[in-house]
């Protein structure tokens, strides 16, 4: 079935629905801030996350301090019963970290800051738009994505050709499409995916096991012999 | 120079949004050197007074505008700035610094300690509170106690170079050149590029004296000559090193020579088209020893 799109319907209809959808996957990222209350951190997490710092830093250039030095500062990582990286920390669980009230709070607001406006537009969306076709795909695309493109259009069989967009449909297009918009947001991008708590853990672990392949990689052992060299060659 | 030339386009400028720019951008850069001069920040704090912006930049100035006023002991300025913070963020660590700052400065620092003791109780992971800490007990003198808070603040805070900067000082002042020495091997650790924390390091060896440490002092040295060959502090103390270690009869007698040739040649070199040329020379026939024959 051939139909003509009135012109009023894609200025009404489907740029409308696409500003509305901008908008509201635009508004997100300052939504969520509005929510987000960063708790100050613990003294114990900030001394984590230096032990780490410094474990790091001192692997990479420890070369550069003389070996008792180095070695010191490796029995200072390492030791057994009171080594810095091998402190025992109370058992953390992801159960135990999500059962934070804070943490629950924190969940629940953003869950409601992502879904709560989609769902108001794409129910006033149904209820304005439904039944309307707005637009027309410039190439063919198979039948199974008849339910995806043409949602809220109830015909019988397939009498309709499948290229043609439905208002609600379009709508949903366009909140996924744009979601890839939010990469552009530094806020949602430093959005860790794991656990900060169990991270740490997992990089102890990691840097426990890297010490014990380090050893003291002397990069002044031979400078009074490089000098002189360099002068003499100069 | 450039602090009064940007000082300058504050006050030459006409146009009012150009001016608040302007001093905004000059507040930023004193904020960015961590420069203190209040002759040049209290004539810009009209500018604060008639803006109403609420950006960072302008906080900040707001904050810098309160340490002028401390330092110059304007009250009625002091007491603006704090009133607009405290309106705009409430009772926070930054107020309550600037506060302590201010008794600091009175040389009341019995009311800044409890100033700081207090804010602390609420805010524990705040670095400057204890620094300021810190500051007060080197102020009353009582660098043993300011190296027991330092280190204990760092066994937290374990990466933050000015503190193990500030360590390396307290206890040189008090002579432990060992601890000294720890704390200045953590600095290059902290940030190898910085060929001072070598120099450092050296010094401290030096000051040391024992043969291992003048050993590590010559390695330092010799370190920071290849890195940074105009430095005349640097060839003057691998000077006064190969001078130490040649009483040392384990030294390489060979190496101390050629090192000690090396340090003076460039020494002279530097200071070659200089009228201070005489003072070097002074100064490497002082160091020179009886086993050195030149």
């Amino acid at each position: 079935m051939e139909l003509v799109l009135s012109g009023q319907i894609l200025i009404g209809v489907l740029f409308s629905i696409t500003l509305l959808s901008f908008i509201t996957v635009a508004m997100r990222a300052p939504l969520l801030s509005l929510f987000q209350t960063q708790p100050a951190p613990s003294l114990s997490s900030i001394r984590m996350a230096h032990i780490l710092k410094r474990s790091v830093v001192t692997r990479t250039n420890g070369g550069f301090v003389p070996k008792d030095s180095f070695l010191c500062r490796k029995h200072l990582f390492m030791n057994e019963s009171r080594g810095l990286l091998q402190q025992d920390k109370e058992p953390s669980n992801k159960l135990t970290f999500m059962m934070k009230p804070h943490i629950i709070r924190k969940k629940v607001l953003e869950n409601i800051a992502n879904v709560g406006p989609q769902m108001a537009l794409g129910a006033w969306i149904r209820m304005m738009f439904s039944g309307y076709i707005v637009c027309v795909l410039p190439f063919w695309v198979p039948e199974r994505f008849r339910s995806m493109l043409q949602s809220g259009v109830e015909m019988v069989g397939d009498a309709l050709d499948i290229r043609y967009v439905s208002g609600l449909s379009w709508y949903i297009l366009n909140i996924f499409g744009l979601q890839s918009l939010l990469v552009l947001d530094e806020q949602v991008q430093n959005e860790s995916p794991l656990i900060p708590d169990m991270q740490l853990e997992m990089l102890m672990k990691q840097e426990r096991e890297l010490w014990k392949g380090t050893d003291h990689d002397g990069k002044l052992e031979n400078i009074e012999e490089e000098l002189l060299r360099e002068e003499e060659s100069n | 120079m450039e602090i009064l030339s940007r000082f300058r386009k504050c006050t030459l400028t006409t146009n009012t949004i150009e001016r608040i720019d302007r001093t905004l951008e000059f507040f930023s850069f004193l904020r960015f050197y961590s420069l203190r001069r209040p002759a040049l920040v209290l004539p810009l704090v009209p500018v604060l007074r008639d803006t109403q912006v609420d950006t960072i930049e302008y906080w900040q100035a707001v904050e810098l505008a309160a340490f002028a006023a401390a330092d110059v002991s304007n009250y009625s300025l002091f007491n603006w700035c704090c009133d607009k913070i405290k309106k705009r963020f409430g009772d926070n660590w930054r107020l309550n610094r600037l506060v302590g700052l201010f008794h600091e400065i009175r040389l009341d620092y019995k009311a800044a300690a409890a100033v700081y003791e207090r804010s602390l109780a609420k805010h524990p992971s705040c670095p400057e509170l204890y620094k300021r800490q810190v500051a007060i007990l080197k102020s009353l003198n009582a660098y043993e106690q300011a190296a027991v808070v330092l280190c204990d603040y760092l066994k937290t805070f374990m990466v933050d170079e000015e503190s193990w900067c500030e360590l390396v000082y307290i206890y040189l002042h008090l002579r432990k050149y060992e601890e000294a020495a720890f704390a200045a091997s953590e600095l290059i650790i902290l940030n190898p590029s910085n060929w001072f924390y070598f120099l450092l390091f050296a010094e401290i060896h030096y000051n040391i004296g024992s043969y291992e440490s003048l050993v590590t002092a010559r390695k330092y040295c010799c370190y920071v000559c290849k890195i940074q060959r105009s430095c005349p502090r640097v060839l003057y103390d691998l000077l006064l090193v190969c001078k130490a270690l040649a009483t040392f009869s384990q030294a390489s007698k060979n190496m101390n020579e050629r090192l000690y040739l090396f340090a003076s040649k460039h020494l002279r070199q530097l200071y070659k088209n200089s009228c201070f040329l005489f003072a070097v020379e002074e100064l490497v026939a002082c160091s020179s020893s009886k086993k050195f024959k030149h």
